[in-house]
């Protein structure tokens, strides 16, 4: 993308007044998409966004600047702004660059979706639609939106290292609105991988458009939430939201450090009820939150977050690593040459226990079981946490029974994670976009079916 | 290359190739970020980007590429997978450019942005920090604090003859505050936008996250109750920002408003009156014309609570038959306009906070929602969302409250708006949505 000698050029004008550190990301990024609505194809949309980020690092503090502009001497220039508030006299050496490591998720069976003709994508996108709309009269709307993306970004910084990684991503998602007189319900099914064409081959979306149909039409039946402290079953796959919200933020090691964390300092100590445990896991063949290297350029790894209750590690980028003296764990994101990595989740999600997921509904005479989750939000000083259902039912008797709507789960992170007494053996790990500091990137979180004791439910009608 | 030249090579490119209509947007920007932590700039960056984006109509289909190349090729890439995008489209008779109208002038800019330097900055953002700490000392870490700007051109031409440009300076300072009492730990956060430094108010934002922070130790969850609940405005600009999405005209063409069929309709209490306002000088939203090169318009939409207009660019109103409000919307190059508010606005009363408050005998203030974008459903309807903030008794705040949910559904809890203050602020969320204080006559609080 851009030349060694460029690089290293780059690197010493960024350090010419001192620093500690200097790295240079380098992105491009091709995109295509379409949406369908209304059974035609209305959008489509492609780009191409090349641009370049320059990180210096004197002691504590960061510079950082990027430009569109890949000249050499646009990158010069845009390593001499980083340089204006710059008043240190540390000087450091840039060691040689080392061979070039390349990593990618393209293998022999990657279909690249570039290369697929724009006919069989609007194909796909249209059975989709007919898929979601057989499944009854009542389905009124079928949104469906296909993009793919490469992404290669190349990472150079002045201790040698000299990376590059391509990640190729496939998403499809729909959503089906469904109508019965004044009553209106939505489903919600995300296909996204870290892989080519070809995982729409292996996960059709016909498939994923009948199963939020369903959702959507089930949900025109639902009563209103009930409201209150009950047993919820938490179902596999979006449920791991609920770890990623109630637990993962708070792992995150900026938040450690700052003290802002529920979990700071309780490394070795018991945060959750012993039959959990968690992974953030950025090897994941073809899971929407892996890659290939970080964007600090640090290989992917997995790491044991609690074991059987304990909490045995924090989500470490190269800056907070360092400055905490500990090992980065190739959690260092960002979302694009625009921004600065902070420490982030890959795929998250709560191991597979021992419980047929069947024997968890019907050892719980009454209770909430959430099948859908629809997001969440966390504040991690406080562990306090929302999200929302988007399909839930009641279990009564020990069955699933009434569909309801509008159902809110509330709680405390740290509280719940020791309220966890059932763990199912169904693990599922579901994509998604989080968000954090205005920064947007691809993760997975998951979980098996589990049941939390108690929990907080907040609907419009009383308690069970 | 000039941003005129570009505009010029590109349209005359795609009518080389045998475009109807062809539309360039071209966005540079210049911007600043800055981070502190603990007395000390942690991070300071800087940048320069540029992007163009043509949106091309052939046999009125549309197909739209980007790019941040600007060498010729790249330009013809750009233009040949626009190509590709409108025929992979579906035609729509509605699908044309809008009539060209010389845009107003609007003041938007302000030099002095452009000459502060980046020390000035960190200096005001390291201030802010200092206010927070200084206010009490139950506040205990200042954990995020964010300082950022822009300065923005916007350079739109098409081929039917419109040639219309912007200049805009933005600037935002957010903190997030964390107060400490024995082992409780609360926090809160707030933030001031403007077009330059003078328009931040250091002292007040950090007083609102720091007395916010503090007022909410010790909060706990109440028993689940149906009380009138009263709605600080950032909650309520939360609040309106969700209908905003379903008044679009889109979002009603397509089937997935829930106030498709409310047109002429009373959707909401008598008291309620919102504008969409893209003319406002201090508004975020605010741009002399829209993502297409309409002017921004100012439109009621809901006028005594009766559904009066929707939201429309130039596609969905000749969809509907009437003119564009001037709400195409887009964000940056990298996408087509749709619709969007510009400054969306429930009016003010004349009527003092403090009345509301004293008119509630048992309720809820809250001062913060969380989980708006999972718990709200703008086209079912559904609101159930996380709230923090104090129980209110005779008239008086009397204990703090966490870890509740307040739910109603959208339709009801308008037409249950029973006051209105005079406290109107304008937040960036989701756009730019302006509310003062709201007394909704009932909601339920889940909590215990």
């Amino acid at each position: 993308m851009i030349s060694d000698s460029t690089t290293k050029k780059v690197l010493a004008r960024a350090l010419r007044s001192g620093g500690d550190f200097a790295e240079i990301y380098v992105e491009d990024r091709s995109s295509n998409s379409l949406r369908l609505e209304d059974s035609k194809i209305e959008r489509a949309s492609s780009g191409r966004e090349v641009g370049v980020g320059i990180r210096l690092r004197v002691e504590e503090r960061t510079f950082y600047a990027y430009t569109n502009d890949l000249t050499e001497k646009g990158l010069l220039t845009t390593a001499d702004t980083l340089l204006a508030a710059l008043d240190s006299s540390s000087l450091t050496k840039i060691l040689n660059l080392k061979a070039k490591e390349a990593r990618s998720c393209r293998g022999q069976d990657t279909i690249m979706p570039q290369e697929v003709p724009q006919e069989d994508k609007v194909a796909l996108l249209k059975k989709t639609d007919q898929a979601a709309r057989q499944v009854s009269h009542e389905v009124i709307q079928v949104i469906a939106w296909y993009s793919d993306e490469i992404q290669k970004v190349l990472i150079a910084n002045s201790r040698g290292l000299l990376v590059e990684d391509e990640r190729i991503r496939t998403r499809f998602i729909i959503y089906v609105i469904a109508r019965r007189k004044e009553i209106i319900q939505t489903g919600y099914k995300p296909l996204a991988y870290l892989q080519g064409y070809e995982a729409l081959d292996q996960h059709p979306p016909q498939e994923a458009a009948i199963t939020a149909a369903r959702a959507a039409v089930t949900m025109l039946d639902a009563i209103a939430a009930p409201s209150g402290r009950m047993p919820v079953v938490i179902a596999k796959g979006s449920g791991g939201t609920i770890f990623h919200e109630a637990c993962g933020h708070g792992l995150e090691a900026d938040h450690i450090y700052k003290n802002a964390s529920v979990y700071a300092g309780k490394r070795g100590q018991r945060v959750a009820s012993e039959i959990v445990t968690a992974m953030d896991d950025a090897t994941l063949k073809n899971s929407w939150g892996s890659f290939g290297f970080d964007d600090e350029g640090n290989p992917a790894q997995s790491t044991l977050l609690i074991e059987q209750g304990i909490l045995r590690n924090y989500l470490y980028d190269g800056y907070w690593a360092e400055r905490m003296g500990e090992r980065a764990t190739g959690n260092g994101r960002r979302q694009s040459y625009q921004h600065l990595p902070i420490p982030r989740m890959t795929n998250t999600y709560i191991c597979n226990g021992q419980i047929e997921p069947a024997d968890i509904i019907k050892a719980t005479e009454k209770g909430f079981y959430a099948h859908t989750l629809s997001g969440g939000q966390v504040d991690p000083a406080t562990g306090d946490f929302v999200f929302g259902v988007s399909e839930g039912y009641l279990i009564e008797r020990g069955e699933i029974s009434t569909p309801v709507r509008g159902a809110t789960l509330i709680g405390n992170g740290p509280r719940i994670l020791f309220e966890i007494d059932m763990i199912g053996n169904d693990l599922e790990i579901s994509p998604g976009t989080c968000g954090k500091e205005g920064q947007g990137i691809p993760d997975g979180s998951g979980c098996p079916t589990l049941r939390v004791r108690e929990l907080t439910v907040g609907g419009t009608q009383g308690g069970i | 290359m000039r941003a005129s030249e570009i505009c010029e090579k590109i349209i005359k490119s795609g009518q080389r190739r045998g475009v109807q209509e062809i539309e360039v947007y071209l966005e540079s920007s210049r911007s600043q970020r800055i981070k502190v932590f603990q007395g000390k700039a942690e991070s300071v960056s800087t940048s320069k980007s540029l992007g163009v984006g043509t949106r091309v109509f052939v046999n009125k289909a549309l197909g739209y590429a980007f790019t941040t190349e600007l060498d010729d090729r790249s330009l013809e890439e750009c233009l040949s997978a626009a190509f590709s995008n409108a025929r992979a489209t579906e035609a729509d008779l509605h699908n044309a450019l809008p009539e060209v109208e010389k845009p107003p002038s609007l003041d938007i800019y302000r030099e002095s942005l452009a000459q502060t330097s980046t020390e000035t900055k960190i200096d005001l953002a390291l201030s802010l920090e200092q206010l927070a700490f200084d206010y009490s000392p139950k506040v205990k870490e200042v954990d995020l604090l964010i300082y950022s700007d822009g300065i923005t051109e916007v350079t739109i031409a098409n081929s039917k003859g419109f040639y219309g440009h912007y200049r805009r300076s933005d600037c935002f300072i957010y903190l997030h505050v964390l107060a400490q009492q024995n082992s409780d730990i609360s926090s809160a956060s707030a933030y001031a936008v403007g077009r330059e430094l003078a328009d931040l108010s250091m002292e007040k934002t950090a007083e609102e996250a720091a007395s916010k922070a503090i007022m909410l130790l010790g909060a706990q969850p109440v028993r689940t109750a149906v009380v009138p609940v009263l709605l600080d405005p950032e909650v309520a600009a939360e609040v309106i920002g969700v209908i905003a999405g379903a008044l679009s005209a889109e979002a009603v063409q397509k089937g997935r408003s829930l106030f498709a069929d409310k047109l002429g309709h009373q959707i909401a209490a008598n008291l309620v009156h919102i504008v969409d306002d893209g003319t406002l000088p201090e508004g975020l939203g605010s741009n002399p014309f829209d993502g297409e090169g309409v002017p921004k318009g100012k439109t009621p939409v809901i006028d005594s609570g009766i559904l009066s207009t929707f939201l429309h660019n130039t596609c969905t109103a000749r969809r509907a038959g009437c003119r564009s409000t001037g709400n195409a919307s887009r964000p940056s190059f990298r996408g087509a306009p749709e619709v969007g508010i510009s400054n969306f606005v429930l009016l003010p009363s004349i009527t003092p906070r403090e009345d509301l408050l004293g008119s509630i005998k048992e309720g809820f203030l809250v001062m913060e929602i969380q989980g708006v974008h999972s718990g709200a459903n703008p086209v079912s309807g559904e609101f159930s969302v996380g709230a923090k903030g104090m129980w209110i008794k005779n008239g008086q705040l009397s204990m703090p409250v966490k870890e509740v949910t307040i739910a109603s559904d959208i339709l009801s809890m308008l037409k249950d708006i029973d006051g209105v203050a005079s406290d109107l602020r304008l937040f960036p969320v989701g756009g730019s949505v302006g509310s003062p204080t709201l007394l909704v006559r009932k909601m339920t609080v889940a909590g215990r």
